[in-house]
């Protein structure tokens, strides 16, 4: 048996993070990895996609300066080649986690690792002990329960997809759905994405998500909400996906219906830990499930399931193990979708406030990047503090780092009028949004 | 000494061509000026020349290579180089690149319908076995002759001073009646790129009591309702002076006289020929000269025809209840006319960038009392 101080399951964003924050205290730390490190985030999820995304946004500017004429013709790609050139990133990247790893002195075993006793995992036959125990064993995709789910493709086969479909449909308006919908669109996909809520992001800023409807729309990506999925049919190589309102034809149809934390496997039930009906392993505030010694982070507990998310509490999981008694505050936590435009929140929205905006419109550098958009700020409405913002357009997800300052530090008019923004610069848009709500 | 033949920059849009012919073969003897091989780029066919003399020693591409700005594409030397290029032992062929391009599905980044390219006036034809030099090509398709009728002076290819002598030699055709003076592409484009302009317009309309004119109609037969609107808005223009500028990009040159252009609905187009300084003429000088405006048009004579600050639509003839006349920059207003029982409808466009609001409706309600008073255009 091999002993060590912490044993961390799973190689993803919550995983490598914690292992690099606990070696590099001087924890002797093993870490198990079932398939590659970087998890979803990194192989199959945020950064493959992120790299689709950008050639998907260069298209979609060739296009815009073809129409304008300053491009004479907009030449041709390949949706090949687009899609081979992410496996060097994926490998640049995950090269980059093995190394740090490494000079950290963390020890990377690959196998899938599962509970002997609470201290106590086995994998590839061997048995590892150590004090403390992270579960950090992410999330797969949800295969939704109606006839002919199985001709359904999952975000992780979409990103492996060699050739460009005619019709796609998209079985889910979430985060996944959406970026993917954005993606093959500029492609040159029909795209129709099927939610089955009355609306898509339904707990962000309502104009802020009516704005990016509309825009993608306009790209021609068909949105229909309030529509259920009965069944998918393939019927000579075309896939007919029957709703509640009729019935669509694709030549791919990909199920972007939400994720599931991943404990299959892991024999929780040896460490006297129970799963959650929903498949997510409870946790405190200090991330510590019912069995003390023994955390979860990352999408493996719900909530967020974004990779940020997983970082903050692989470093409060650490901290807690390293004696530093830390919670979990997830209130500033930045939620962005990489749709084309973008849209980035942080904080609350105007449910809970005053709200004031400022139209990209208004700002030279959108205008002189021809972007549109527009930046919502939401301002308690008793202590006048900065306490959310949207940003839907160009840059969103960068800008909403400095949206997440002032949340954080819980910015008034006066704080943002003391702030000097570079320009021209779209974060100008922050601060004209702040100072323009009315209490 | 061996000289390398590389690929010109083709020209300012592209510096990729593909290599169409070979002229030449390793060992032929070439002197200055010979054609050595032939690339075309996305516009035309361009001859490569040789600037030297001597033999090809060596050929660097095949036919149908693309070749870029700056690619070698042979050699000439004397027959020393020549005989040491034969000798020279044969290169090992270069490892075959792993191509699968074969497997690439390239697609146009536009969609289809929108790649479609806009349909554009008829070419002149431009014969691609006929060899021309792109200048030649140029200046054939501008003075529109027909390349395949152009004997290259040299026998091998067109060059400009080809097309010069042809344009001289070829006789002007018979004069053509006055009407199609104008041809009707050029006359149509004009009137296109004037229209580009999208002018912001608001519009006022008023409905006006035509007993007035049909007074005046009694004695002067030849007056018409738009002769009529058009002489009340020749006096309007002498007190809204906004009514005798043109919007020029923000300044707004004033004219002393009130112009007022009457929209005439030409076969190749809405033209609008102007009465000068209209304010000095009475309802049957405005008739004459909007008559002999009309002719001259008819004939092809556009010299009544420019940009006029008023324009005034006629569609009296038409049973519409109103018409919104559409203002083109640099004017700054526009009025359209029609005819019901006892009225006349005049509907004013104007510029909302130089006029305001409250500004139009004053003008409309000051022109209706013109209408129906003419003598209040005499205070």
């Amino acid at each position: 048996m091999k002993s060590f101080e912490l044993i961390i399951i799973g190689g993803g964003p919550g995983g490598y993070t914690a292992a690099l924050a606990a070696a590099r205290a001087g924890k002797r730390v093993c870490l198990f990895e079932k398939d590659s490190l970087g998890g979803t985030c990194l192989n199959v999820g945020c950064i493959p996609t992120k790299y689709l995304l950008d050639r998907a946004n260069a298209l979609e500017k060739i296009r815009s300066m073809t129409e304008e004429g300053v491009l004479r013709g907009a030449g041709e790609y390949s949706f090949k080649r687009v899609m081979r050139g992410k496996a060097p990133i994926i490998e640049k990247l995950t090269s980059g986690i093995a190394s740090m790893l490494r000079s950290a002195k963390a020890e990377v075993v690959r196998g899938t690792a599962s509970f002997k006793n609470a201290n106590t995992v086995v994998c590839n036959g061997e048995e590892y002990s150590a004090g403390d125990v992270i579960i950090a064993t992410g999330s797969s995709a949800i295969k939704l329960p109606f006839p002919g789910s199985e001709y359904c493709i999952d975000s992780t086969a979409a990103l492996s997809l060699t050739k460009l479909p005619k019709k796609l449909c998209i079985i889910g308006g979430g985060v996944i759905g959406l970026e993917f919908a954005s993606a093959f669109s500029a492609f040159g996909s029909d795209v129709t994405v099927i939610e089955m809520m009355d609306s898509i992001l339904p707990r962000e800023e309502k104009s802020a998500v009516d704005l990016l409807v509309r825009s993608l729309t306009a790209k021609g990506i068909k949105i229909k909400c309030s529509v259920k999925v009965e069944s998918v049919e393939k019927i000579e190589g075309i896939y007919t996906v029957r709703t509640s309102s009729g019935n669509i034809d694709a030549d791919c149809v990909i199920s972007a219906a939400g994720r599931r934390a991943n404990t299959e496997g892991l024999a929780l039930e040896n460490a006297g830990i129970t799963p959650e009906k929903n498949g997510t392993v409870a946790v405190n505030e200090y991330l510590e499930t019912k069995i003390p010694h023994i955390y979860a982070i990352g999408d493996v507990i719900g909530g967020y399931m974004l990779a940020h998310a997983a970082y903050a509490e692989a470093e409060v999981a650490v901290s807690n193990i390293l004696g530093n008694k830390k919670e979990l505050d997830h209130r500033i936590m930045p939620r962005c979708v990489y749709t084309i435009p973008p849209l980035a929140a942080v904080g609350v929205t105007s449910e809970n406030g005053a709200l004031g905006r400022f139209d990209y419109r208004g700002n030279g550098f959108a205008v002189a990047e021809g972007e549109s958009g527009c930046v919502f700020a939401v301002m308690d409405r008793e202590t006048k503090r900065t306490v959310g913002f949207t940003v839907v357009g160009a840059a969103a997800p960068e800008m909403i780092a400095a949206a997440s300052i002032a949340v954080e530090r819980g910015y008034t008019q006066d704080d943002w009028r003391a702030l000097t923004v570079a320009h021209p610069s779209l974060s100008e848009t922050l601060r004209e949004a702040a100072l323009s709500v009315k209490f | 000494m061996v000289k390398k033949v590389v690929m010109p920059a083709a020209g300012q849009t592209t510096d990729i061509a593909t290599v169409t012919k070979l002229m030449v073969s390793v060992g032929d003897s070439v002197k200055k000026g010979d054609v050595l091989l032939e690339v075309e780029t996305d516009k035309a066919v361009l001859p490569i020349e040789s600037f030297a003399r001597g033999f090809v020693t060596e050929i660097y591409v095949n036919e149908f290579d693309q070749v870029d700005a700056g690619t070698l594409l042979l050699a000439i030397g004397d027959a020393a180089d020549l005989e040491a290029a034969k000798n020279k032992p044969a290169e090992a062929p270069a490892p075959a690149v792993e191509d699968d391009d074969d497997e690439d599905d390239f697609v146009p980044v536009m969609p289809k319908s929108e790649s479609a390219p806009a349909p554009a006036p008829a070419p002149v034809k431009v014969s691609v076995s006929g060899k021309a030099m792109p200048n030649a090509k140029k200046l054939a398709s501008e003075l529109g002759i027909d390349l395949d009728k152009i004997m290259p002076s040299n026998g091998e290819f067109i060059k400009a001073c080809d097309v010069r002598a042809a344009a001289e030699n070829i006789k002007k055709p018979e004069i053509a009646p006055a009407e199609d003076v104008i041809p009707t592409a050029r006359m149509r484009n004009t009137l296109s790129r004037r229209w580009e302009a999208f002018v912001p317009t608001f519009g006022v309309s008023v409905t006006c009591s035509d007993e007035a004119y049909s007074k005046l109609a009694e004695k002067s037969p030849a007056v018409s309702p738009v002769h009529y609107v058009m002489m009340a808005l020749s006096r309007l223009a002498q007190r809204y002076p906004i009514l005798r500028a043109l919007n020029d990009g923000g300044k707004l040159p004033l004219s002393e006289g009130s112009d007022i252009g009457l929209a005439v609905f030409a076969e190749n187009g809405t033209v609008t020929s102007v009465v000068e300084s209209a304010e000095k003429l009475g309802a049957n000088a405005i008739a004459e000269a909007c008559e002999k405006n009309l002719t001259l048009v008819a004939k092809g004579d556009l010299s009544s025809v420019r940009p006029c600050p008023v324009s005034v639509y006629d569609a009296t003839g038409y049973k519409v209840d109103s018409f919104t006349a559409p203002v083109c920059a640099p004017g700054v207003a526009a009025f359209g006319i029609t005819l019901g029982e006892g009225r006349v409808a005049v509907s004013g466009s104007f510029d909302i960038r130089v006029i305001e609001g409250n500004v139009g409706a004053s003008i409309m309600s000051d022109l209706r009392d013109f209408i129906e008073n003419p003598v209040l255009m005499l205070i």
